[in-house]
């Protein structure tokens, strides 16, 4: 399949005596084609993520007629709020993208904050975070993000505080067995046991598993895939469950195990097929803005990639 | 009706649509022609005015299909989104394979953006209007024609077993997720399945007796929501479905 991104690519430098002369003038031709002001993406991009709200959860049926549970999330007016160049003690660039989203009022808003928004142009905002990016992938400040951004088919990783779970014992917290029911164990039957050894140590190691506080932490949940994109709200429905409680807000990324590394690595092999899921041509790069949004359609959905299960195997 | 026909100088209007369709090598050779082909832009021939918006009467195919109207113009200051745009007629041009359900009717109101009532509107409009019938009258809180626990009744499914009887045992409610257990016996053997009311599967719900009402011989009310104690009193199966023959 023609591959409009794999076009611009450097051709790789083969280790071959008599190619000298023709790779030298392929490079050449590369870096005339490259000319273009708007970036591309690469299989070696890293782009900006999202802030949305988890707004709930839902239920979905594929194309077979399989159920499967999707969770809702919904862009609040996200916006970019900067974008971070700096450089590391060992000389190495960090580049990175910060997103706003969820209007919030003046009233409320540091004098601080409330500046470090003009300056960005853009009304004031509760959450402010940032995403790691590759060079290429930076976004003009003020940009309006759309759930665009995602093209249904492809993996992301969602990040959220885990809902809060208080004080618990260590069969929640670390899933230790307790003890048993019966058999003469006395009022210790959810007890963590022993916490320790004899003489030597002689003492409680650092880090043991006790009782604690549980959840209320921020947790990843990775790999989850996009099923259907509303720009008109601005939904992302993903497969699966996310952590936090409903309304909360949530960080969506690409996913790095099954959309960055994948890309990274299958590019460095020469796979164009295999760089992106399947059905997925290219992504939106360097985001999905709300102007894009509102030259396509307004509702997109995945198509169902597996056979039918309803159908036995031969 | 006012859609943008589009006629390359090389192709016929019935290669582009196609095009989805074709073999990977065939497509990266009719790709390569288009874009071998001097300035591009130029070289589309368009025999109807143009639309900037959505075309109305898009063909709505089921929901498996591809939208057929693939035409857009898109202006965009992207080349490469141009050059992808143009080549193809994509209305969607980052996914081949995405399908395109038909778009929400206009306007919808600001708080659903601010996420109020975001989710009872999603269960009112993600299923096909049959299923919104079904889950607003038989399976609602209070519909006169909802069906009660205790009714029998006929499910016939897109699948095996295509047609299954039974009394309703339960009804769980949870909008799109709406589902009902329907309790039978079959050669002496009790079956319950759970039946999605939303699920493509699930083609036709036929109530063959009412359940609660006044109660007496026809339409005994049932006093529980889920009868599950049916599963110990196979005298009660009995009584309910001598109802139905008789």
């Amino acid at each position: 399949m023609l591959r409009l991104w794999a076009l611009g690519q450097r051709p790789r430098i083969f280790s071959c005596r008599s190619l000298h002369t023709t790779t030298v003038n392929n490079a050449a031709a590369a870096s005339d084609t490259t000319s273009s002001s708007a970036p591309e993406w690469t299989p070696t991009s890293i782009r900006t993520g999202l802030i949305a709200r988890k707004r709930g959860m839902t239920v979905m049926w594929d194309d077979h007629g399989a159920r499967f549970p999707v969770t809702v999330l919904q862009l609040e007016n996200c916006q970019v709020t900067a974008n971070i160049q700096t450089v590391r003690k060992d000389q190495s660039e960090y580049h990175a993208v910060q997103v706003a989203a969820s209007d919030k009022r003046e009233k409320t808003t540091t004098k601080q904050m409330l500046g470090h928004f003009k300056k960005a142009g853009v009304p004031p905002k509760r959450i402010v975070k940032e995403f790691p990016v590759t060079p290429d992938a930076h976004v003009p400040v003020g940009t309006t993000l759309s759930a665009i951004h995602f093209v249904p088919g492809q993996f992301v990783d969602v990040i959220a505080n885990s809902i809060g779970k208080g004080f618990q014992g260590t069969m929640k917290r670390w899933n230790f067995k307790g003890l048993r029911a019966s058999h003469g164990v006395s009022v210790s039957h959810r007890s963590a046991g022993a916490i320790g050894a004899h003489q030597d140590p002689g003492r409680v190691w650092p880090g043991k598993k006790m009782a604690g506080r549980l959840g209320g932490e921020r947790t990843t949940t990775q790999n989850l895939a996009v099923v259907r994109i509303d720009s008109s709200l601005d939904l992302i429905f993903v497969r699966g469950c996310v952590p936090g409680v409903d309304d909360a807000h949530v960080m969506v990324r690409d996913a790095k195990k099954k959309m960055t590394s994948v890309a990274q690595v299958q590019h460095a092999k020469g796979e164009t097929d295999k760089v992106l899921p399947k059905g997925i041509d290219i992504m939106p790069f360097p985001a999905g803005t709300r102007e894009m949004a509102a030259q396509l359609p307004p509702i997109i959905q995945a198509p169902t990639h597996r056979r039918s299960p309803f159908i036995p195997r031969s | 009706m006012g859609l943008a026909d589009v006629r390359y100088l090389l192709f016929d209007r019935s290669v582009v649509y196609n095009l989805g369709k074709c073999p990977s090598d065939t497509r990266s050779l009719l790709l390569l022609m288009v874009l071998a082909s001097p300035p591009s832009h130029l070289s589309i021939q368009f025999t109807r005015p143009l639309r900037k918006t959505a075309p109305e009467s898009v063909t709505r195919n089921s929901s498996r299909d591809v939208t057929r109207v693939t035409f857009r113009r898109f202006v965009t200051s992207n080349p490469n989104l141009t050059r992808a745009l143009s080549t193809a007629a994509q209305p969607y041009p980052f996914s081949t394979a995405a399908k395109i359900p038909p778009p929400p009717a206009n306007p919808l109101p600001e708080s659903l953006r601010q996420g109020k009532g975001l989710m009872q509107y999603l269960t009112q409009t993600l299923p096909s209007p049959e299923k919104q019938n079904l889950l607003s009258t038989y399976f609602s809180r209070r519909h006169p024609l909802r069906v009660l626990p205790g009714s029998v009744l006929t499910v016939t499914l897109g699948h095996a077993p295509t047609t299954f009887s039974g009394v309703l045992m339960s009804v769980r409610r949870r909008g799109l997720d709406t589902s009902f257990v329907l309790r039978n016996v079959i050669n002496r053997t009790g079956v319950e399945m759970q039946f999605f009311v939303s699920s493509p599967h699930l083609r036709n719900i036929k109530v063959l007796q009412r359940a609660g009402g006044g109660g007496g011989k026809a339409g005994r009310r049932m006093r529980r929501a889920k009868l599950f104690y049916l599963r110990d009193s196979p005298e009660k199966m009995t009584a309910i479905s001598a109802g139905v023959r008789g």
